[in-house]
């Protein structure tokens, strides 16, 4: 636990100069409360920007963020002198998980308080999120620890990221892309985002989510047994 | 008692076979060189001993662990100069070495002590990106010695160095030496070799072709008959002890020598002598 804490309070030294990974926590907030404030149409819901940029940033930043440290970490050797002084692999990412979750959990905070949502609103736009971001972290952190390089795990992250955080977007404008969609965990998030009302959740929605959850956990267990136990 | 212990390794990655057969050991305080040219299984042999790689045959044992399961306790004695320096470029020199401090549990001040004897104190706040090639270096060495290891393994540490870097982490590895460390350094540069080693092993295409104390080799490969010798007129003349007799007489009788030395050879020679090829590639 000491190790992660330490991993933590690193990762939270390195934000501060760390300004692609700043942009990434910043980037959807900001952008959402632009949005919100400055575009207001008639018959448009006051949280559409929130909702829609919400889902783009559980879909975009953990990705981005989790494959970036850790590849970085991995060729600079960083990592590497980490494990040499007793800090074990579980404690190290979940030091980065943490960070990230975190990070990210801020930021829907702040989308949430924008929203102006009730106290159920909020617990459900929040939990909804954090299985989201949880989903991204273990994705980025597979492309981190597969990725021989920072350059490929950028390379790889990037259509992955995209496709998973603007799939729910284009699907409300395609049919088509709507129903290719609904196999994603983003579009799960999304769903569900939209009505905010555990009642109007639809068993489907949740069991995505769950397999989503266990199979990206199943995966990352693999590759983190095969790739990073042995560093 | 040996800190490390090797007998008969044997590595080899697909069909390329990097070390055969190699055996070594390190006695506690003791200094060993592993010197060899680019490409001669250095850097493979340091990762097997530090259990990053795997071995293929024989056995490796770090204060009497297979190097294969290294536990928490030999890391904790163990202080690494690798080729990957992995510093966090971002980061401050202090904060670079807070972070490992924080791990070992080891107490601010300790730091400072360290960054003092690596003379890297004035640049504490200084990113790590911004640091010259030689302070790198010596905030790898500070990060290695922060939690005072009692074995060093230094991956070709003075590689491409200024001169000053060079002599202060000369410098320091004495110290160290002094304090009864001990130190696997692998290096190319013979005299890096002669200044901190107790004993050396001359690496060649994976084997350890010779093997003992500096002045024991030079001795095993010097012909004493060989003498260099520079007249008053500035000539030299290399010659023979026994052949050329005669005219060393002619020439001392004359007064016509000014200096008269034995020609030991260097490392560098008998690397060549050995394997055809030189050491500093």
């Amino acid at each position: 636990m000491k190790n992660t804490t330490i991993i933590l309070k690193k990762q939270i030294k390195d934000t501060i100069n760390n300004k692609a990974i700043l942009i990434q926590f910043l980037l959807f907030p900001i952008m959402s409360a632009i949005m919100t404030f400055s575009i207001q149409t008639e018959g448009m819901p006051y949280d559409y920007f929130i909702k829609m940029f919400a889902c783009m940033y559980i879909g975009m930043a953990p990705i981005v963020i989790a494959s970036g440290i850790i590849s970085e970490e991995k060729e600079s050797g960083a990592l590497r002198m980490l494990m040499y002084s007793n800090v074990k692999a579980k404690e190290y990412i979940a030091g980065i998980a943490l960070y990230i979750v975190g990070g990210c959990f801020l930021g829907c905070v702040c989308m949430a308080v924008m929203a102006s949502y009730s106290m159920t609103q909020m617990i459900v736009f929040l939990g909804v999120s954090l299985i989201g971001m949880l989903i991204s972290v273990m994705i980025g952190s597979i492309i981190g620890i597969c990725a021989s390089s920072q350059m490929k795990a950028a390379s790889w992250s990037i259509p992955v990221m995209i496709i998973f955080s603007f799939i729910p977007m284009i699907a409300s404008f395609n049919e088509t892309i709507r129903h290719i969609g609904f196999f994603f965990y983003t579009q799960q998030i999304s769903e569900m985002i939209a009505s905010l009302e555990p009642a109007s959740f639809q068993s489907v929605n949740m069991l995505l989510l769950i397999v989503y959850f266990i199979s990206s956990l199943a995966l990352f267990i693999r590759v983190y047994k095969t790739h990073l136990i042995r560093f | 008692m040996k800190v490390i212990q090797i007998e008969h390794l044997q590595k080899a990655f697909q069909n390329n076979i990097i070390l055969k057969d190699l055996r070594l050991s390190l006695e506690e305080g003791e200094c060993f060189g592993c010197l060899g040219p680019s490409g001669a299984g250095k850097t493979t042999l340091v990762r097997i001993m530090i259990g990053q790689l795997d071995i293929d045959q024989g056995r490796c044992l770090v204060f009497g662990e297979d190097s294969r399961h290294l536990s928490a306790r030999v890391y904790e004695k163990t202080g690494l100069v690798l080729d990957e320096q992995g510093l966090y470029e971002r980061m401050s020199v202090y904060d670079n070495l807070k972070i490992f401090a924080d791990i070992h549990r080891i107490e601010d001040e300790r730091i400072t002590e360290v960054l003092k004897k690596v003379d890297l104190l004035d640049e504490a706040d200084k990113k790590a990106c911004r640091l010259s090639k030689g302070m790198r270096q010596r905030l790898v060495l500070a990060r290695a010695l922060l939690h005072r290891p009692r074995l060093l393994f230094l991956d070709e540490p003075t590689s491409a160095l200024d001169p000053v870097s060079r002599h202060l982490i000369h410098h320091l590895l004495l110290t160290l030496k002094q304090q009864q460390v001990s130190i696997f350094l692998t290096t190319h540069n013979m005299q890096e070799a002669a200044l901190l080693c107790d004993r050396i092993g001359l690496l060649h295409e994976g084997s350890m072709i010779e093997e003992g104390r500096i002045d024991d080799i030079i001795e095993k490969y010097h012909n004493h008959l060989a003498l260099h010798i520079e007249l008053t007129d500035h000539r030299h003349l290399n010659l023979d002890a026994q052949k050329d007799a005669d005219d060393i007489c002619h020439y001392l009788k004359e007064g016509k020598i000014l200096k008269i030395h034995s020609n030991e050879p260097t490392l560098e020679d008998i690397f060549k002598k050995l394997t055809g090829k030189r050491l500093n590639l």
